[in-house]
């Protein structure tokens, strides 16, 4: 008895002096589901949890999760503090680790000829009920709660009598204290097959403003709660950075979260004294080195109601590229504008890169890119968007820069509404797109012009804060299918030449000295596989045109922005390549987003793999 | 990514100008400006050549009006004493935030000060006031690193000018070190100048002024002539709402900032008039410009400011924010220390017909002797500093 005493303390003592060995010195700690929180967190005696290596995990570690299913929210406490200290949560190389938001619900009991009825006491929910709870707190949508059979979410109904006739449906009310949920499963039976309800608002969350230095690499994380989100609002997310900065996610598949994936933004709220004297926004952190700098990069997201990507602020400085973002709201019907495929506000030198967004549903919202307020040296490059509910760009209350270039932009059609919307948005410089059936709106809020700030180029220092107008935007060297800028007026200093102009698209009335309309069709169509798009073109019909190389004394200095177009560390863009990578020739070149013919009109030209 | 950064700047410095060929256009383009000025500078050569100078030591020295009330004026001010203290610091910042606006006035009453006590060393020849001049010009360009805040165009354009003037005055005096010399310089350019450099097309037209005429300034200052040239370029042709063309809009003299009100109206056209005085010095007129257009305009303006009405045109201005409809009431009345220099132009060296400068002679009866500038925004004393002729 007594030497079992003996053992167990000495042996407990060895685990913690384990456990401080891996505090003390950057290392890493390994996750399985094999593991045991006792453990050190060494590769032959893993934690169990995520969180518990989260609580572990110090400046420079890295934690390795080993494949499986778990459940669980990490709140993470610290961060590094330089790209040498940066904390780093990775699946291990070749298994598959997921993360979900929900709990197995196996207690499911008949309740009529075609329910199911499960009684799910609180104490599952940790303090936070999805099913207690109504998106945006608009009861006329649905609660924040999910019930999956299968990994396939099943239809809320706000009417328990609607289950009996509706197969894969549910219906959730609160009774004495527990969570009741009535489902419709079809012919399954639920305690036989994987049913499962969101019980977590996030998976990973910083759980304070300001931790940065954090990676995320090669999760799949599914099934969140996650709360809608507004940029003058709180800003949750099925990845929360929670106002922090330099995260890398990369290579991760988030799907099915109930509002936003991933938040890179942090809580905003409403402005309604705003003055020139004291700005909208200027509250928020002007000290660049600790907002943004995130690379969001090569993460799969779908079936997300609000948005893939969404933040305030923490969008300046940022790469977010190459990521495939589709099937948004997917029923239409989430509750907010706010909808789209990536959602940033007050986003300095952000780019978006390389990136396929489509099927972004909306009721009020619905789009690929919604920017604003406050863009500046924003760059959104060679972006494939397509079928989206509203615009596949919508930019308000900005002065800029922002260059648009090298992106492929199909419009939801003439009736559809426009391609592009800008709504008190200068200084927007399109370079070398493609816009197929779309147009374009530019216009100014009317009444009381809104007092917008614009900032020191590459900072977040407010410099001016006046009306932003209808004006100072670009079109140059674009293409045009179907629908052109014809519905556009002469704003002030808007320039647009050397485009072409197909298959119906009219010019400008008041530019496009220099550009070509065709009556001809280029075949314009996109080939959508489940993981990337290509491209059908006919581009032989188009004409080389001999345009200037825009560099930054072509395109010009942007007064109020005190800037150039420019990279975020100040060098200046010249726009002389296209969406490969191909440099201009000095022979001319196709305006849009291919400089040379492709080789064949009928062979499909890859834009994007996953 | 420093020397790139360096090289772009340079190359504005440069080759920068702006032009009207967009119209409305509110992005500059690169071209290379006119060249407007045969070398050498004429120093000093901003508000007051020797000759002025000269005039005014003699006419107060031997009491003759209007000169001699001017000086009573003049001499009374604060910032006319020797024994001014200037409070230098490394950061001033002119700011609309709530709550900012670091030590601009501190910036403020001292380049007045520095001013006008070189202006007092000229017409007295104390030296107790060159000595002071000189020490609030050494004060701030050993200390002063930082400008900046929202409205840094206005602070460094306003307080520049008049700390520029001051200097052109004070670089006849031997007691200024040649060393105190290249940092005053070395601070025009690196810390009043850059702000200014992109002048301020989204303003209303006196934020362009206010970079235009400290650019001019400093240009003659610091014998920097792509700098005059371009300040030049700007007052004839400029897209901003600081070109005369889109300031004095139209041939009645209505005035961009008209419909705003009339203490901005009145500090931008002195504005301009002072880029034509300095233009004067160095041998170029223009005044005439554009028909006497810079005269239309203040005669519309004493006119309204006297009480008589004027005709108004609705106008939206040159960057398309600050539409009016009809002619603002605000200030009106409250006359301006701005006339003084203009009449004495166009009565006494251009030798108009008195009908077309009625209101301006009128406005400048009324206020003489002229006053202070308010502030930084002008430098006022006009009895004192343009008057060409003997009042008896």
């Amino acid at each position: 008895m007594r030497t079992s005493f003996y053992f167990l303390t000495a042996s407990a003592l060895f685990i913690q002096l384990l456990a401080f060995s891996v505090n003390a010195t950057p290392g890493i700690i390994h996750v399985a589901k094999t593991g045991d929180d006792a453990n050190s967190g060494s590769v032959t005696a893993p934690l169990l949890t995520i969180k518990k290596a989260a609580a572990l995990a110090h400046p420079g570690d890295k934690v390795i999760i080993h494949k499986g299913t778990y459940r669980e929210m990490i709140p993470l406490q610290l961060g590094g503090t330089n790209e040498t200290t940066r904390i780093s949560y990775s699946a291990a190389p070749g298994e598959e680790v997921t993360i979900k938001g929900s709990e197995q619900v196996k207690s499911w009991v008949r309740a009529g000829d075609h329910g199911w009825r499960a009684e799910i006491d609180s104490t599952v929910f940790k303090g936070f009920n999805p099913f207690a709870e109504w998106v945006n707190n608009d009861s006329s949508y649905a609660h924040l709660g999910e019930v999956y059979l299968d990994n396939r979410a099943l239809k809320e109904k706000k009417d328990a009598d609607a289950i009996s006739n509706t197969e894969y449906s549910w219906f959730a009310w609160q009774e004495n204290g527990k969570t009741i949920i009535i489902a419709n499963f079809g012919r399954s039976d639920p305690n036989k097959q994987l049913t499962e309800i969101t019980t977590r608002p996030s998976a990973f969350i910083a759980e304070r403003p300001g931790i940065g230095y954090i990676t995320l690499n090669g999760f799949t994380i599914a099934q969140v709660a996650s709360g809608a989100a507004s940029v003058n609002g709180l800003q949750p997310g099925a990845i929360s950075t929670n106002g922090g900065s330099h995260w890398l996610i990369q290579n991760c598949i988030l799907h099915d979260c109930k509002s936003v994936a991933i938040s890179i933004g942090q809580t905003g709220h409403d402005y309604p004294t705003a003055s020139p004297t004291k700005p909208a926004y200027s509250d928020l952190s002007q000290d660049t080195a600790r907002v943004g700098h995130h690379i969001i990069r090569h993460n799969h997201i779908f079936h997300c109601g609000q948005a893939g990507i969404f933040g305030l602020l923490h969008g300046s400085f940022s790469l977010i590229e190459d990521n495939l973002i589709e099937d948004i709201n997917d029923d239409g019907e989430f509750p907010s504008e706010e909808c789209a495929g990536i959602r940033l506000a007050l986003a300095i030198d952000a780019q978006v890169d390389h990136n396929l967004i489509r099927r972004i549903n909306g009721k009020t919202g619905g789009y690929g890119l919604l920017m604003g307020p406050l863009l500046q040296g924003t760059r959104i490059s060679r972006n494939i968007i397509s079928e989206t509910r509203r615009s596949c760009l919508y930019f308000y209350n900005s002065h800029g820069p922002v260059l648009i270039d090298n992106n492929i932009l199909a419009g939801p059609g003439k009736t559809g509404g426009e391609a592009v919307k800008m709504l008190d948005a200068e200084a927007n410089v399109f370079v070398q797109n493609l816009f197929y059936d779309g147009g374009f709106t530019n216009d100014r809020v009317q009444g009381r012009p809104t007092a917008t700030s614009n900032f020191l180029p590459h900072s977040l220092v407010i410099k001016q804060t006046i009306p932003a107008l209808a004006m100072d935007d670009r079109w140059f060297s674009n293409l045009f299918i179907k629908s052109g800028l014809d519905g556009l007026t002469d704003n002030p200093d808007c320039l647009s030449d050397y485009n072409v102009y197909l298959d119906g698209a009219i010019a400008s009335s008041w530019g496009d000295k220099h550009s070509k309309t065709i009556a001809g069709t280029a075949g314009f169509t996109l080939i959508h596989s489940s993981k990337g798009v290509g491209l059908m073109l006919n581009n032989r019909v188009i004409p080389k045109l001999l345009s200037p190389v825009l560099s930054p004394s072509v395109t010009g200095f942007f007064a109020l922005s005190k800037q150039f177009l420019e990279y975020p560390d100040g060098r200046g863009i010249t726009i002389d390549h296209d969406f490969n990578g191909s440099v201009a020739g000095k022979t001319g070149k196709l305006p849009g987003p291919f400089y040379q013919y492709f080789p064949a009109a009928n062979k499909v030209q890859s834009l994007f793999t996953y | 990514m420093k020397a790139m950064k360096s090289i772009l700047r340079i190359s504005i410095t440069i080759l920068m100008v702006c032009t009207g060929l967009f119209g409305r256009a509110q992005v500059l383009r690169l071209e290379t400006p006119p060249f407007y000025h045969p070398k050498p500078f004429v120093h000093p050569g901003l508000l007051h050549t020797t000759a002025d100078l000269k005039r005014m030591k003699e006419m107060v020295a031997g009491n003759i009006e209007p000169w001699k009330s001017g000086f009573e004026v003049f001499k009374a001010s604060p910032w006319s004493s020797a024994g001014w203290i200037p409070h230098p610091v490394e950061h001033v910042e002119r700011s609309l935030l709530s709550g900012a606006g670091k030590n601009i006035g501190d910036l403020e009453k001292d380049v007045c000060a520095a001013y006008q006590n070189a202006l007092m060393w000229a017409i007295t020849g104390e030296e107790a006031h060159a000595k002071k001049a000189i020490e609030i010009l050494n004060a701030w360009s050993a200390k002063l690193k930082v400008f900046d805040g929202t409205d840094v165009e206005l602070g460094a354009g306003l307080c520049g000018f008049k700390f520029t003037n001051a200097a052109e005055i004070m670089r006849t005096y031997p007691g200024w070190a040649p060393a105190d010399i290249q940092r005053c310089k070395k601070m025009f350019m690196e810390i009043f100048y850059p702000p200014l450099q992109y002048f301020a097309l989204w303003a209303h037209g006196n934020w362009d002024l206010a970079c235009m005429k400290e650019m001019m300034a400093i240009g003659v200052f610091c014998d920097d002539h792509a700098l005059f040239d371009r300040a030049v370029d700007f007052y004839y042709k400029g897209p901003g709402n600081g070109s005369l063309p889109h300031y004095v809009i139209n041939e009645n003299g209505q005035v961009q900032e008209s419909g705003r009100d009339q203490q901005h109206t009145q500090l931008g056209i002195g504005h301009l008039s002072e880029m034509c005085e300095i233009g004067w010095s160095q041998g170029i007129d223009m005044y005439g410009f554009l028909n006497n257009r810079l005269l239309k305009g203040f005669e519309y303006t004493a006119k309204y400011n006297l009480g008589e009405e004027v005709p108004f045109e609705p106008y939206t201005d040159i960057s398309g924010r600050f539409p009016a409809k009809i002619i603002s009431a605000s200030g009106r009345g409250r006359l301006r220390s701005i006339y003084e220099m203009v009449l004495n132009h166009y009565a006494n060296r251009a030798g108009l017909p008195a009908d077309q400068y009625k209101y301006t002679k009128m406005a400048a009866d009324k206020l003489r002797p002229e006053g202070a500038g308010f502030n930084a925004d002008n430098p006022g004393y006009g009895t004192l500093l343009f008057s060409l002729k003997a009042i008896n």
